[in-house]
């Protein structure tokens, strides 16, 4: 081969990232079901970053054996070399402040941590109606759902991002971790529940840049297809 | 004008931010409102929580956070009861939502009217937690440096919260826990001597929840 063509070999994108991913792959592992829910955020903030990382996804059969392997006898789990780290939101602000997807500054890291709890209040309440049995019960409960949570949490989040400075995003000028997890919760929840975003433009618009960044679309793209 | 802290009569998610403030010696003015059935928020305090909901704080400059885990978690920054470290940081994070998740398995048995069924949950409950999160807690102690903090070996706010949840569980359900695990009660034994969180523990009032 000649000098030049080894050159070129050598420069294209797909060696350096072949060279990076197994670089970086051997530091990072998550593991999860083979599913989106809580590990979305995560998996989310790994592609904007343009970290790589083992995404591990157990099959429910394997769970059992695994279990007792977990700290709290859940997943997610985050291997970051030999060390590990468990619950989803522990590892989002770890992985946002290393990958600079975090506020730019106390306060806002206060506000990004204010505004993920609600967040996980409106999903306990929204994952509530999955598990409820009886129809007439779920329905009511969905009602309530979409009648008092829902205009409570997404009618403050949307207020929250008018009053923003005219800027897209939940805090501050960048985008930050809770951006990524908040776009990743709307669109699941518009796709069962399609227009819910009508009323709150500011999260739909959210919802869509997240979307449309070439990170997340490729990762949109080339992720594993699944219901939930 | 001084830190406001807006919560109801009663211990609950507002406590551990008490504690911390308590022990950075930071005067607050802890503002109860009464804790009835059904729980209701005084329609005046409502319209300033942003989610409806408290414990709310209001800072010396007016500024508010609302979501106890937040509201705790910039205290406990402010007053370097946070790792430098990042990932002793995430650790303690990861404490403090497991911290949670038991106090929230409690908190189901307090739902519950018939006396027999209550008994068999708390059962359930007790030995579901001592197996997935007392255990585990205990073991991590035991294997600290110093037998008595939960990350690293200074105080973090992760001890804190683990001090007041056992409290708090204890308090409400009238069960030691403590009693089984000594790494736990060392490590508990070791906030509760803070100077500021003793005096607050002694002096606050006494309440169910």
């Amino acid at each position: 081969m000649s000098d030049l063509k080894l050159f070129n070999l050598l420069a294209t994108e797909s060696f350096v990232y072949v060279c990076t991913s197994q670089l970086s792959s051997r530091n990072y592992k998550l593991t999860y079901f083979n599913v989106k829910a809580v590990a979305e955020p995560i998996r989310f903030i790994f592609a904007y970053a343009g970290v790589e990382y083992e995404d591990n996804r157990v099959e429910h059969a394997q769970w059992p054996e695994i279990k007792g392997t977990t700290p709290w006898g859940q997943l997610p789990l985050l291997q970051v070399g030999d060390k590990t780290l468990a619950q989803s939101n522990a590892i989002c602000r770890y992985l946002g402040k290393k990958f600079n997807l975090d506020g730019a500054n106390e306060w806002e890291n206060a506000k990004i941590d204010e505004f993920v709890d609600a967040l996980a209040d409106f999903r306990t309440a929204w994952t509530r109606t999955f598990r409820e049995k009886d129809e007439t019960r779920k329905s009511e409960m969905m009602k309530d759902v979409l009648e008092t949570v829902v205009p409570q949490i997404f009618g403050t989040l949307d207020a929250t991002i008018a009053g923003n400075n005219g800027s897209p995003y939940l805090v501050g000028k960048k985008i930050t971790w809770i951006d990524l997890q908040t776009a990743h919760y709307l669109d699941m929840f518009e796709n069962l529940n399609p227009g819910v975003l009508i009323k709150y433009p500011n999260l739909k618009k959210l919802r869509n840049t997240v979307y449309e960044t070439d990170q997340i679309k490729a990762w949109c793209q080339r992720r594993p297809a699944t219901n939930m | 004008m001084s830190i406001k802290l807006y919560y109801f009569d009663g211990r609950g998610l507002a406590e551990p931010t008490r504690w911390i403030l308590a022990y950075a010696g930071v005067e607050f003015e802890d503002i109860r409102a009464p804790l009835d059935l059904p729980v209701t928020i005084p329609p005046e305090i409502k319209a300033k929580c942003t989610w409806g909901q408290v414990p709310l704080v209001e800072l010396e400059d007016g500024k508010k956070i609302a979501q106890s885990l937040a509201i705790t978690r910039y205290f406990a920054k402010k007053h370097n009861l946070v790792p430098e470290d990042l990932y002793e940081a995430a650790v303690c994070d990861e404490y403090v939502d497991s911290i949670r998740e038991f106090m929230q398995a409690w908190y189901v048995i307090t739902h519950e009217k018939d006396p027999e069924k209550k008994q068999e949950k708390r059962q359930e409950v007790l030995k579901s937690t001592k197996q997935r999160f007392f255990d585990v807690f205990e073991s991590i102690v035991a294997k600290s440096s110093d037998g008595k903090h939960l990350v690293g070996n200074s105080l973090t706010w992760a001890d804190i919260y683990l001090t007041h949840g056992l409290n708090h569980v204890g308090l409400v359900h009238e069960i030691d826990l403590l009693n089984d695990y000594p790494a736990l009660k060392k490590l508990s034994e070791n906030v509760l001597q803070e100077k500021g969180i003793q005096a607050w523990v002694q002096k606050r009032p006494l309440t169910k929840f």
